[in-house]
């Protein structure tokens, strides 16, 4: 529990002083590691908050469309693999 | 726990997800809240990037004490930083000059702008859509669709979004974004799209005079977008397809000036 504590916090850091695709990278491991990773979706919307907006293509929602992305994938992809 | 009280658990699961999910692009989707949103959150976040560079300034810094090698690398960046930006400076700043003595000559009144300095909180390498945020907004007079310059007149982007002590830009290189322009020294009209970093590429008839090096100029406000760094022309096709990008590099710059009272 602690671990995914730590782990939730370098992903948020991430969000604020790290490129994108570290984010992303991030996130997938978080995904794949962690049991039901929920929280992918808050650090999504955080991301369409701080730097999207509602003009741009997909209504400024490609944070939280990358994260169901990401969960649905790498949960697939975990029930395939163990 | 049997089999049919697994999956009904499950189930549930899967459908509060789903309830989670939709409330979260619903509240993305619907701008009122959205824009409270993204308001409650701008008080927090210029505090948490400043805490962000101040640490990273000090780390630097004391590293910078023991390593001498890093020490002239760091100062070489910075130096070239400042090149690249007296460079703009310089290749901006006379065809300005000349087309705005033009104007106020032959509209017979004088031009000024208002312009705030503003420092870049998250430049475009963090975000994913090739945004700007900046630690000025509504309290200096900032506006949505204000101008945002970098290095008194290389034009990057307009505002899209402020709250009282923050702005967010939208850059002009957004891939896809379009935007009326004039090639080189004869003012060529042509369409330039967006592709993403401050980069962009625009399309010119044939057997136009197009070298490299020329600035590419806004058609509305007299703003240099770019300089052109290739030119591809094949003679089967009636266009020459022009790459150019701006004239500084856009994940170093610092900080930016919103031209106030430019709504374009």
């Amino acid at each position: 529990m602690n671990k995914r504590i730590i782990f939730d916090i370098v992903l948020l850091s991430s969000v604020f002083y790290a490129p994108w695709w570290i984010v992303v990278m991030l996130a997938i491991v978080g995904a794949y590691i962690y049991d039901k990773y929920y929280e992918i979706f808050l650090f999504g919307i955080l991301i369409d908050l701080l730097y999207g907006a509602n003009l741009f293509p997909l209504g400024g929602a490609l944070g939280i469309l990358g994260a169901i992305v990401i969960f649905v994938s790498v949960s697939y992809a975990k029930k395939m693999v163990r | 726990m049997t089999r049919h009280q697994n999956n009904y658990l499950l189930q549930r699961k899967k459908n509060a997800l789903i309830v989670l999910v939709s409330i979260s692009a619903f509240a993305l989707l619907y701008s009122p809240i959205r824009d409270t949103l993204t308001r409650t959150l701008y008080y927090i976040t210029p505090g948490i990037w400043s805490i962000g560079d101040t640490t990273k300034n000090s780390i630097g810094f004391v590293l910078a004490n023991f390593r001498d090698k890093d020490t002239l690398v760091n100062e070489n960046r910075i130096l070239n930083e400042a090149i690249e930006l007296m460079r703009t400076q310089v290749l901006d700043r006379n065809l300005l000059a000349e087309k705005v003595i033009g104007l106020e000559e032959a509209l017979g009144r004088v031009r000024m702008d208002d312009r705030v300095v503003a420092s870049v909180l998250a430049g475009p390498g963090r975000s994913p859509y090739d945004t700007l945020v900046i630690d000025a907004g509504e309290n200096e007079g900032i506006n949505v669709n204000n101008y945002v310059a970098y290095a008194g007149s290389g034009v990057i982007g307009k505002i899209i979004e402020t709250t009282g002590n923050s702005s967010k830009v939208k850059l002009f290189s957004y891939p896809g974004e379009e935007h009326a322009v004039l090639v080189g020294d004869r003012y060529i009209p042509a369409v330039a799209v967006g592709t993403g970093m401050g980069n962009f590429e625009a399309k010119v008839p044939q057997g136009s005079s197009v070298e490299i090096g020329d600035n590419i100029i806004t058609a509305k406000g007299d703003f240099i977008l770019g300089t052109v760094f290739t030119i591809e022309e094949k003679p089967s096709e009636p266009f020459k397809r022009l790459l150019f990008r701006l004239p500084f590099n856009i994940s170093q710059i610092r900080s930016v000036e919103v031209v106030i009272d430019k709504n374009l």
